[in-house]
């Protein structure tokens, strides 16, 4: 079996009831490639859902659908904007032990040239883990912004 | 662990009442939700299974079980997670 540590930086707009949401979050997860070939993503921070897929690109796409239906979930249940962002941050900090474990593991095997994953760009494991919760009274085009999108860290 | 699949709700609830006692389970519009010791395990459906007993993704449940740290109790339950 193959594990590959990702960051992945993620930008989304929610609706609410009565607020719109800005969701800007900087993550983590954990592809893991089993050795029938199947892959899965599991997601480190936040944890607790994950994707698959019969390949890398197909399992990270079902991983992003996850992640949606999580926000939009936690959108259908907030009756506030305030409720909404504390479920968001609670999401956040949704970690187990052993991903977080078998995650830096994994950043060490990277480091140490002992995974290939030249489909991937590359970017800091240091690099920082962060979630911001926005309502958007006043949208702007200068508000938008691209997402990092998936990288192997190292 | 095998790859991607599914298992129906009454194999993992099964295993759920042995290794995670306390847990509770809410359906939500997109999603389950598995809370257990402060934390919330987000279970996706497959496409097949009846409202009472519908499939879940494998995928989400290994990730729930690593979530909750019950892996060694969940194997000796659930085949699947062999």
């Amino acid at each position: 079996m193959k594990r590959y540590p990702i960051i992945f930086g993620l930008r989304d707009l929610i609706q609410g009831d009565g607020f719109l949401a800005g969701v800007a979050m900087e993550g983590r997860a954990l592809v893991h490639e089993e050795d029938d070939g199947c892959v899965w993503v599991e997601g480190v921070n936040p944890g607790g859902f994950a994707g698959s897929g019969r390949n890398p690109a197909e399992a990270i796409e079902s991983f992003r659908r996850e992640y949606t239906a999580a926000l939009y979930d936690m959108a259908e249940e907030a009756r506030t904007f305030q409720e909404f962002q504390r479920h968001v941050q609670e999401f956040f900090g949704n970690a187990g032990a052993t991903p977080v474990r078998e995650w830096d593991e994994a950043v060490m095997d990277v480091r140490a040239g002992r995974v290939e994953a030249e489909w991937m760009n590359r970017r800091s494991a240091e690099t920082p883990r962060w979630v911001q919760v926005v309502e958007l009274q006043q949208p702007k085009p200068q508000n938008n912004e691209i997402s990092e999108g998936a990288a192997l860290a190292a | 662990m095998p790859g991607y699949g599914q298992i129906k709700w009454k194999k993992v609830k099964k295993m759920l009442d042995v290794c995670a006692a306390g847990y509770t389970r809410e359906d939500k519009k997109h999603r389950s939700w598995i809370r257990y010791r402060g934390l919330t395990a987000r279970l996706s459906l497959g496409e097949h299974g009846s409202r009472e007993n519908p499939e879940l993704e494998l995928a989400s449940i290994k990730s729930m079980v690593r979530l909750f740290g019950i892996e060694e109790c969940a194997a000796r339950e659930l085949e699947q997670l062999r």
